[in-house]
């Protein structure tokens, strides 16, 4: 298949594809979507370097893990990984001082569809990003961060000892911080 | 929302341990934000191009795990090295470097005179000597032995009565020609589509014999397009060089000023002829000739291959080839300073939309090589 075939290809068959290993297709969904997401990228974080620095780690991340994820379309995925990404660098401050003037100006949130929709489907993604992680470990990262079971609860339930809970969580945690890229952004804010 | 408070929700939500109504607030803001002021917008196409550049070659070179295959490729092409260097262009390194892009922009602006980048063009030499300048707005020509229309419909020459291409056509030929920084495309008589690189010409007869051999020249490079028809096999003629076929698509360079001449199969089936040499192709496979000598490639990066024909260069070669390129898409004399090593392959990706200094300053990433343009001529120094 030569590259002008992909152009006319659906958004459904280029994953498939990607997910085969297929680079071109992966080209060109990277030639669809890169204006968005880099788009998003900026207009959150207003700075090149930054949002290259996401952007690249994002498209990397969606081809090395193309085995873990199901998608027939995959912008609104993107986006998610940015938002998600832009998390750490709001945490360090490593963002625009408009952003919190703006949100301190901001009205009452109300829930409405779009939003949580969007909750959603960052809850998700968050639950790929850690599923990469070991079976026992992942279940009691889990049930720690998602369930908000104590560690007391923890080791009851699957009856282990609360240090072993413990140290899966802190392993959990290493792993994440290894996964989400960006190692030296992340380094410090998990302990 | 206060600032601290946004901080520790950002701070659960990257470490994926915030709750549902913490996400939704991280999500309220970010997108309340980003509403106000979409920045991005205001970011001028050029540098957004730019950048996306960059980013495919950067993330390309990030996933990109093969170099062993470029190694294996230039020990075909010389057996006797045992060591090919292989430099990934890992340009982004450097972008990055320079962290702001207006700052790069400017330096640019600053220091290389530019040099727009080759487009739409081709003339067309009628039998009777006539030569027709094709317009640079369109794509390409249709061939139909009652009407010479562009690929949208559109009259080739308005107002004319039914064709220039008038009288008895049986036998007449016609040659499209690109210069150097034109491309475009033909659909011939018979429904086989060509694609023409710059600096090429081929050579078609208005309408194809009945029976026998559907016969055409080339020098250049072109990617062909076969119609099927079994009884009337095609056939390229390039200097010392036949390819025949039943209906397939493949690419020919056949540049005079290059050393090997390259026929590379993407689907069907192809057979080479040249000199006492006759080998049938399989997709994927490349036949390199030089003198008298026939070598089979296998595996190729078709992507490589036809990237001209869909609007980007793809290189893994030395330098000398890239330049031959360069020389002849943007219609640019090469000076050499320095004696490059032809061992040096190197690989990178670029639109061919760009201006020359792009790709310039991609090459000079590797640390090894500079340019200086003067005019048409870009120089090759240390």
């Amino acid at each position: 298949m030569s590259t002008e075939d992909y152009k006319s290809e659906t958004e459904e068959s280029l994953l498939l594809s990607v997910k085969d290993g297929d680079r071109s297709a992966f080209d060109e969904l990277y030639t669809r979507h890169w204006t968005v997401v880099y788009g998003m990228a900026y207009n959150i974080l207003r700075d090149h370097q930054y949002s290259k620095d996401i952007v690249q780690d994002i498209f990397v991340w969606f081809w090395e893990h193309r085995g873990q994820w199901n998608l027939t379309t995959c912008r609104g995925y993107l986006l998610t990984a940015v938002k998600f990404k832009t998390a750490n660098f709001i945490r360090a401050s490593k963002i625009r001082e408009d952003f919190f003037k703006s949100a301190a100006q901001r009205e009452q949130m109300n829930y409405d569809q779009n939003l949580m929709l969007e909750v959603k489907e960052l809850e998700q993604f968050i639950h790929t990003v850690i599923s990469d992680l070991p079976d026992r470990c992942r279940q009691i990262f889990t049930l720690s961060r998602f369930k908000h079971c104590s560690n007391k609860e923890i080791a009851a339930e699957l009856n282990i000892s609360e240090k072993t809970v413990e140290m899966q969580i802190t392993i959990a945690l290493k792993k994440l911080r290894e996964k989400l890229g960006n190692g030296h952004v992340l380094l410090y804010f998990f302990i | 929302m206060q600032k601290t408070e946004l901080i520790s929700i950002a701070a659960r939500v990257s470490e994926g341990t915030a709750s549902e109504q913490e996400l939704a607030l991280y999500l309220y803001h970010l997108n309340g934000y980003v509403k106000e002021f979409p920045v991005w917008e205001e970011v001028p196409q050029s540098l957004q191009e730019e950048l996306q550049d960059q980013q495919r070659l950067a993330i390309f070179n990030a996933i990109d795990k093969t170099p062993a295959i470029q190694v294996k490729r230039t020990l075909h092409l010389w057996p006797g090295i045992a060591a090919a260097v292989v430099l990934l262009l890992l340009g982004f390194l450097y972008f990055n470097r320079s962290a702001d892009p207006e700052l790069s922009r400017e330096k640019r602006t600053v220091h290389l005179p530019d040099i727009a980048p080759g487009q739409n063009g081709a003339s067309l030499q009628l039998a009777e000597g006539k030569l027709i300048d094709l317009s640079s707005v369109k794509t390409g020509i249709s061939i139909d032995p009652s009407k010479l229309s562009y690929n949208d419909g559109s009259a080739v020459i308005p107002h004319t009565s039914s064709s220039v291409l008038t009288g008895d056509l049986a036998g007449k030929h016609v040659q499209m020609i690109t210069g150097r920084g034109q491309t475009y495309s033909v659909s011939l008589s018979d429904g086989t589509k060509v694609w023409l690189n710059a600096g090429s010409k081929l050579d078609f007869p208005v309408v194809f014999a009945k029976k026998g051999q559907r016969i055409v020249e080339l020098s250049g490079e072109a990617y062909f397009q076969v119609a099927k028809d079994n009884s009337r096999p095609f056939l390229v003629r390039s200097n010392a060089q036949q390819v025949i076929v039943l209906g397939t698509h493949f690419n020919v360079s056949a540049y005079k000023n290059e050393k090997l001449m390259k026929t590379t199969l993407l689907e069907g089936s192809v057979k080479i002829l040249a000199g006492e040499h006759a080998r049938m192709l399989k997709p994927g496979e490349q036949a390199r000739i030089s003198d008298q000598h026939m070598e089979i490639i296998e595996n190729i990066d078709l992507d490589e291959v036809v990237a001209w024909k869909n609007g980007y260069f793809k290189f893994n070669e030395n330098l000398e080839e890239i330049m031959n390129k360069i020389s002849r898409w943007y219609n640019v004399d090469v000076e050499y300073q320095i004696k490059p090593d032809p061992r040096l392959v190197f690989s990178g990706r670029i639109s061919r939309k760009r201006n020359v200094s792009g790709i310039l300053k991609m090459l000079e990433y590797n640390g090894d090589v500079h340019f200086k343009i003067e005019g048409r001529k870009i120089i090759v120094t240390k």
